[in-house]
């Protein structure tokens, strides 16, 4: 929970969330070392400096350090794990479902674990998917539609299988459909551009939510736009919020845009950890401003309440968590008595 | 007749020699698509290599990850700007440090297309000249946002910019002014030099109409801005623009963490921008 200076309590969700394992020992290959490298390129890249870690510790952290950075330190109430496999990347997965299913099982309260499906898996992913409900009664699922998976370089979520699994996840109540559509951490053409499937799917399966995961950094406008058409499409900000600290007149920017196409019953937080902590992340957004400029241009004010729905009440709505009942689980339990000790002092 | 080794060292460097500035200057343009920005500017050219009539240019990108689809853009773009200079011989691109890396390399040496490159990417655009020409219809709309904005601080307004031709507007590079002829009053723009003569050249590589007669402002399609809709078209490339900005800051940022080198400052244009 964050408060304020006035002291008003802030109900805060973090969207996206990983507990992943790219140590040396479980990588697969080059890309195994490319990736996490990469991602650390992003960390080091928009976090403070007081907020850097080592390439060790960021390689594999434990799950002592990923609570106190979440809900210790880092303001969190709740946190949504998300769930990346590149399974030809690393030995046992680079961060799947069964190795965040460790951190919900020792913290079932702070934590919302999400799936996954790649529909080129067919029969088979449909049974997984089943599985995941079954075992751990998913209400959401994170899609990466440019992995790799042997010769093929990413799918669409237009495509006909693709549909298969959409159905699927509609008949058995998984209603948020994360779609990472961000920078191109994958490679081919597919991904590098185009939004275009999520505006398909969402118009197709109007009852799930599209939460496309960086506002579609690379092609915002594109997203927008396709945002504004379907009222079943939600903007992840992993990504682009880091850039309030280095870039704030960038990040205002994007801000405004979000508010102006979208608007903020529709932006959701996350702080994609451990890529960047929730701490500063949650400290700077609370604190602020739209320039005046953007307010005129965009009447995009950034008044307390969108901060209050972007930062957890968005996230509460699309999975069924009332914010009273779920802070009166959490205040007071040892992560929370912890924080109170920490800010205290 | 007999020659010696000294005639045809001559001979060589006569026909061929091509020095390091020539090569860069070649290649000034070359764009990150994407970014809309020179790749030379952006600090992404390693090095260049010369034996004789003979070029290696070696570059790398901000991330491993880094789109296949664009690198081989660029690097088809670097290797076809090098062979404009005259006495070159042989061009060879490396790509370093990338997930495609030998792919890219060996594909555009070898002159092959994109879709011959990575067979399991369909695509109907072989040598990718359709996303070539997106990427270069945002880099257009973009400058126009700067452009039509800095027309908005010096106190046009719609009807005026709208009547605009093109013929009203001279850039002056060396006095850094844009100057526009408003009925016979010549007003100076601030700061806005580059964008201006960016957004003539992309217009012109989309092949719109350049007559001195035609509309300043007309958009990606080559249609006239009308009075009354400039805040839609504000909004729109005002979004382009700052999807580049933020890409550009971001790889920039990446590129520099990845190799601990600065790229090169554009601090005019960033100002303009702003």
């Amino acid at each position: 929970m964050y408060r304020t200076a006035t002291g008003e309590e802030v109900f805060v969700v973090d969207c996206h969330s990983h507990f992943w394992d790219a140590s040396p020992e479980n990588q697969a290959n080059k890309y195994g070392r490319g990736w996490i490298d990469c991602f650390y390129a992003y960390h080091k890249n928009l976090s403070p400096a007081e907020y850097v870690w080592d390439l060790t510790h960021y390689e594999k952290y434990s799950a002592d350090d990923m609570v106190h950075d979440q809900f210790v330190k880092g303001y969190v109430d709740l946190a949504i794990l998300q769930p990346t496999y590149l399974i030809d990347f690393y030995k046992n997965g680079f961060n799947t479902i069964e190795q965040n299913s460790v951190m919900k099982k020792a913290y079932p309260d702070r934590y919302i674990l999400n799936g996954a499906f790649d529909p080129r898996d067919g029969e088979k992913g449909l049974d997984y998917l089943r599985r995941q409900k079954g075992e751990w009664n998913i209400q959401g699922v994170k899609l990466y539609t440019a992995e790799w998976r042997g010769s093929s370089k990413g799918y669409k979520l237009s495509d006909p299988e693709s549909y298969r699994f959409l159905e699927e996840c509609l008949k058995l109540g998984i209603k948020n459909i994360h779609v990472h559509k961000g920078p191109t951490i994958y490679p081919l053409n597919r991904d590098a551009f185009d939004v275009a499937d999520v505006d398909d799917a969402a118009s197709m399966f109007t009852d799930l939510n599209f939460i496309v995961e960086h506002a579609g950094l690379p092609r915002i406008e594109d997203f927008c736009w396709i945002a504004t058409q379907e009222s079943n499409v939600y903007a992840g900000l992993a990504v682009v919020l880091p850039f309030i600290h280095s870039r704030p007149r960038y990040f205002a920017d994007v801000m405004a845009n979000l508010l102006f196409w979208i608007g903020p019953d529709k932006i959701l937080f996350g702080s994609d950890y451990a890529i960047w902590e929730p701490k500063w992340l949650v400290e700077q957004f609370m604190a602020f401003e739209m320039p005046e400029d953007l307010k005129a241009e965009y009447h995009a004010e950034l008044t307390m309440e969108d901060k209050r729905k972007i930062m957890g009440l968005n996230a509460a709505r699309l999975y069924n968590i009332n914010p009273e009942e779920q802070m009166a689980k959490v205040r007071n339990d040892a992560l929370s008595q912890q924080a109170r000790q920490l800010y205290a002092a | 007749m007999p020659h010696s080794d000294v005639s045809l060292t001559e001979q060589r460097t006569q026909q061929g020699a091509v020095t390091e500035n020539q090569v860069y200057t070649a290649i000034a343009d070359v764009l990150d698509p994407e970014l809309d920005e020179s790749l030379v500017k952006l600090g992404f050219i390693d090095s260049v290599q010369i034996d004789g009539a003979d070029v290696t240019i070696i570059f790398k990108l901000p991330t491993f990850w880094c789109a296949p689809n664009f690198a081989y853009l660029m690097a088809s773009d670097l290797k076809k700007q090098v062979h404009t200079l005259p006495g070159v011989r042989q061009v060879r691109v490396v790509l370093l440090d990338h997930c495609a890396d030998e792919e890219v390399t060996n594909g555009v040496n070898q002159n092959r297309s994109f879709a011959e490159i990575f067979p399991e990417e369909s695509t109907e655009d072989p040598y990718l000249e359709d996303l070539r020409r997106t990427f270069l219809r945002k880099g257009f709309l973009m400058r126009q946002d700067a452009l039509i904005r800095a027309l908005l601080k010096a106190g046009l307004d719609e009807p005026q910019i709208a009547a605009l031709r093109l013929r009203d507007m001279q850039i002056d590079e060396r006095a850094n002014q844009v100057l526009i002829n408003v009925n016979g009053n010549v007003l100076s723009l601030d700061n806005v030099v580059q964008s201006a003569s960016k957004y003539l050249q992309r217009r012109s590589a989309l092949a719109l109409s350049m007559l001195p007669d035609d509309a300043l402002i007309i958009d990606d399609q080559g249609v006239p801005l009308q009075a009354g809709h400039l805040k839609e078209f504000l909004r729109r490339s005002r979004s382009i623009r700052m999807n580049i900005m933020f890409n550009t800051s971001l790889c920039k940022g990446l590129f520099q963490t990845r190799y601990g080198t600065q790229t090169a400052q554009t601090p005019v244009e960033e100002g303009e921008m702003l």
